[in-house]
Formats: C-alpha cells, sequence, structure tokens
C-alpha cells in the first residue's frame, strides 16, 4: 500500500495511506538534515529526499520553498512524498515518473500505479532501453559497489542531480535501499544524509564520487554490479529487459536463480557468472 | 579540557538563538573564541538577526564547539582552558524521539533512527542546558501564571523524558550541571524568582528524582533579542548570561 503525503516542516501532514507512528517523523524526514540558511531568498529552492521510516517505509519526497511561514514569521519548507514499502517498490523505482507525480500534485495514487506501469522502466521495454543505453557500466557498476560497502558517499553532480538518483534509485537491491538517506541539498554545515547528491564537498571522510569527471576517490568495485549492467544493456533473448531486471533482482536478493532461469539454458552462463559474484558479496 | 552539553528544548523554544547570543557575548567580551568549523553557521544567522528577520527552523543538529578561556563574573576572573561542545537540535526531531521512547528504550538496536540520534546525543553528557518557552501561550490566557502553567504543559514531557534519557544512557549526573533557562523574557517579563515556584510545583516528580542523584540544578530567565540594538554590555549582565557562563564554567 503506498502512502502520499504533503508536509510543511515541523508543523502539519496530511495524506493518505499513513501509519499512525509515521505521522511525527513526517514532520522533518522528508526534509534536508541541513538545508541552506538562506533557502528562502533562492529562487525556486526545490530537492529530493529519500530515506527510512521507523515502520520500515521509505518516504521519497519533493521539498520546495513557496513562501509558507510560520507564526512567527520563520521561513518554511513544504513537501509532497511518497511513502513505500519494498513491496511497492517496482511502481516507484523510476525516479522521473514518481518525481513528475509529486510536482504535478493533481493526480491520484492510482494514477501513479497506471503512469508507472505504462512508462516505467520497470514495466516498458522501451524505456528501460533508454535508461540504461547511456550506463557506463564500469563507472556505474564501481559508483553502485561504492554505495553498497560504504553506505556513505558525496556525489558531486551540479548539473544532473535527477539524473544521478534516478540511476542509484533505480539499480541499487532494495534491501540497501531500505537503509539509506540520500538527499540533494545540504546547507553548508551541520549533519548530512548517507548519501549527498549536490555541488558541495561536505568535510566528512567518505567516499567522493565526481559524477562528471567519472572518477572515484576512496570507491570500492564489486564485479557483481559491473556484471549486472552489463547484462542490462546487452540483448539476452528470451528475457525482454524489464524481465530481466526483475530477475536480477530476485538474484541479487536471494543469491540464487528462480526455477524458471535454470531451465533456460541458453543465457544462463551470462546470469551464472553474475550469480556467483553476488554470492561474494557480503 | 573538551565538556558536552547539549542544549534540548521543544520547537520555536528559542535554541539557535540562545546559542547565538551566547557565542556573540564570549567572542565580543574576548572570553574565548566560536570554533572554525561552526562559525560559517553564525554567519549566516546574523544575516537574519541584523535583519531583524526570524531565524529560519533549525533542521539536524549542528555541533557547535566554544573554546573558552576565561569568565569574568561579580568583579571575579575565572581562568579556564575549555572547549564547550553543544549542539543546535532541532526540537521537533527532539520531540519526535521522546514520543519514540516508550516501545523501544528496552531494545537500542531495533530502535527507530530519530531516538536512536537522540540517545547517542544524550549519553555521555557533561551537563544539559534545557530551553523553557514560557512565553509562547499568553495571548491566549487569563493571566502570567495559566500562561506559564499552559507552557509546561506542552513542554514538560519532551523535556522531562529527553533528561531522564540522559540519565539513563549517560554518564553519571551527580554534580553535573542542569540548567533550567526560561528564555523570551523580553515578552513575559517575570525574573527567575517569580518562575521557580510555579516550575517547581509542576516539575516535581523530576526535580526530586534529579536531587536524589545530586544532580546540580539551577534556573535563569534570559532574552537572547535585543542586544543588536541596546547597550552590550549592560543587556548581557542585567540578563544574567554572565552568570550563566560562569556557573556552567565552574562546575564542568
Amino acid at each position: 500500500m503506498i502512502g502520499y503525503a504533503e508536509i510543511i516542516v515541523q508543523e502539519h501532514v496530511e495524506g493518505e495511506n499513513i501509519y499512525p507512528q509515521e505521522k511525527n517523523e513526517l514532520l522533518t524526514v522528508p526534509f534536508p538534515l541541513s538545508p541552506p540558511m538562506d533557502f528562502p531568498k533562492r529562487q525556486n529552492y526545490s530537492g529530493i529526499k529519500i530515506a527510512p521510516l521507523s515502520s520500515g517505509r521509505i518516504v521519497v519526497s519533493w521539498f520546495f520553498y513557496d513562501g509558507t511561514k510560520d507564526e512567527d514569521g520563520r521561513p518554511l519548507l513544504r513537501a509532497r512524498a511518497i511513502i513505500a514499502g519494498t513491496e511497492d517498490f517496482p511502481l516507484i523505482r523510476d525516479l522521473k515518473i514518481l518525481l513528475d507525480f509529486l510536482r504535478s500534485k493533481q493526480q491520484s495514487l492510482d494514477q501513479l500505479e497506471v503512469l508507472a506501469k505504462k512508462k516505467s522502466f520497470l514495466f516498458s521495454n522501451i524505456a528501460m532501453e533508454q535508461f540504461v543505453r547511456e550506463l557506463d557500466e564500469n563507472f556505474i557498476g564501481r559508483v553502485l559497489s561504492t554505495i553498497y560497502s560504504a553506505k556513505m558517499a558525496d556525489i558531486l553532480a551540479p548539473r544532473n542531480e535527477e539524473h544521478v538518483l534516478r540511476v542509484i534509485f533505480g539499480l541499487l537491491p532494495a534491501n540497501i535501499l531500505r537503509n539509506l538517506s540520500i538527499c540533494t541539498s545540504w546547507g553548508g554545515f551541520g549533519e548530512v544524509e548517507d548519501i549527498l547528491i549536490s555541488n558541495i564537498d561536505t568535510p566528512r571522510k567518505c567516499p567522493k564520487i565526481n559524477w562528471d569527471k567519472k572518477k572515484i576517490k576512496g570507491g570500492t568495485k564489486l564485479d557483481a554490479f559491473v556484471t549486472l549492467i552489463e547484462i542490462l544493456k546487452v540483448d539476452t533473448p528470451p528475457f525482454p529487459p524489464t524481465k530481466k531486471f526483475n530477475l536480477l533482482n530476485y538474484i541479487l536478493r536471494e543469491r540464487e536463480f528462480p526455477e524458471e532461469l535454470e531451465k533456460i539454458a541458453k543465457t544462463i552462463s551470462m546470469f551464472d557468472e553474475f550469480r556467483k559474484k553476488v554470492r561474494k558479496l557480503k | 579540557m573538551r565538556r558536552y552539553v547539549p542544549i534540548i528544548g521543544t520547537h520555536r523554544a528559542g535554541k539557535s538563538y540562545f546559542l547565538l547570543t551566547i557565542a556573540n557575548f564570549v567572542s565580543r567580551k574576548k572570553w574565548g573564541v566560536v570554533d572554525e568549523s561552526c562559525r560559517p553557521y553564525f554567519h549566516s544567522q546574523l544575516e537574519y538577526v541584523l535583519r531583524r528577520e526570524p531565524l529560519p527552523y533549525t533542521a539536524g543538529k549542528i555541533p557547535i564547539k566554544l573554546h573558552i578561556n576565561m569568565i569574568e563574573y561579580g568583579g571575579r576572573i575565572y581562568k579556564t582552558n575549555l572547549t564547550l561542545a553543544t549542539g543546535d537540535i532541532s526540537g521537533t526531531e527532539f520531540e519526535t524521539a521522546t514520543k519514540q521512547i516508550g516501545y523501544s528504550i528496552s531494545n537500542l538496536k531495533d530502535a527507530p533512527p530519530v531516538l536512536k540520534k537522540f540517545i547517542n546525543i544524550l549519553s555521555n553528557v557533561d551537563g544539559i542546558i534545557a530551553i523553557i518557552d514560557i512565553a509562547r501561550e499568553l495571548k491566549s490566557s487569563i493571566n502570567k501564571t495559566d500562561a506559564v502553567l499552559k507552557a509546561f504543559a506542552s513542554q514538560i514531557a519532551p523535556v522531562a523524558k529527553g533528561i531522564e534519557l540522559a540519565m539513563k544512557f549517560g554518564k553519571k549526573m551527580k554534580y553535573k550541571p542542569l540548567f533550567f533557562v526560561f528564555t523570551k523574557k523580553d515578552i513575559h517579563g517575570m525574573d527567575v524568582d517569580e518562575i521557580v515556584p510555579l516550575f517547581e510545583k509542576a516539575w516535581a516528580i523530576l526535580l526530586r528524582a534529579l536531587e536524589e542523584k545530586y544532580v546540580n540544578i539551577k534556573y535563569y530567565a534570559t532574552t537572547s533579542v535585543g542586544w543588536t540594538n541596546t547597550n552590550y554590555d549592560s543587556f548581557f549582565i542585567g540578563q544574567g548570561f554572565d552568570k550563566l557562563l560562569y556557573d556552567l564554567v565552574v562546575s564542568l
């Protein structure tokens, strides 16, 4: 069951399919831990945050400033957010669809489901082909490996935060996503989310990823993630891209093949190679 | 010597302004220096203060470090070499954490993320400053006593639970400072002597438990607003900021 919330930071939460214990957390969690102090003066300040809730679900929010103030005149951020459990991940994995939904405001949760099943790379082969075509398996494989191992990173991506987030959110295993906080905004001091995608380098000790230069400092390379992208990019009949993505996720989660894959000898070598590498993941 | 004294309180209690005021006072009196790591935070806040605009809300936790070399109070100079580590903590997150205490306090590993964060903040403290806003109900009350009691009503549960959390998971609080600061004196206009009798009645259960543990409890009534346009020294001394700092430094 997917939830939806409209929130004024620290003040008000309303929406549908929200668990009672999530209400208090939603007052703060969907917003940056340290927004820039001058956000009211920035033109169209907005960003994206993904974070776990104590209910076990995650919240994906689009936060923004529209001039809202509290009774003391303090400027306050607003957010529109989706709350989802891992069983709902397929419907929210394509961040492009999700952000269009959150920004448009007018649509219902049912419409999100319809839209996701029509256009998301998890359901549309054309969308999946477009999504993976541009991916550099070596670099993206290392980015995913680094996040998987360190659970923390600063990603310098000044012009394309949303694209970076779409790749990471689209490809990381669900059990990792469920425990990570990710944000596209940081004010230059104070707490930082586990993964920060912005134009600022924090002083903390963690892997540093320069997206444009394809450089990673303090990173890791796990073969399983490179192979994951390789398999997504090559043509592997009889699996259309979306079916293939589901199989890869199954292997990542279970570290085993589903029965139907065992029966298909033709493409098994590549998947078998992936399975062996997944088994090495700690 | 580094001492860790978090500042706790509900949201809109005045924690950020209080910290900025202390940092400004210590710097101006040349009693110490604000650590490089948190100076940008104060510089950004000053943009708002000098324009007479309200500070933006505090989101997560901003670590603050003040290096204090000396304090002057009552004509006496007390030399020290103290790094006062504290933090500007989101009041809303603090309230959320204290609401989560009941169902997960026994198993820290599975505690919700916000509660886990506050247990980390409140463990190993060398003292606590609790900020209480007694002015928030003035408009909707029949008189000042009524307003103060109503204000206590909305703050007693989170603040008391936060203090209990520190007592449970932190170092022993014997002789450690626990200072209650009643902010926004510019609005409520009450002195400590007027507030404390009401406070002692309403907070008796917590206070008795703290006395049993020999916690060093003190009270202050301050305002953080106004130092930019009044006589600087008389403002701070009049507010008792020098006494608060002196009491804090000698008890750490």
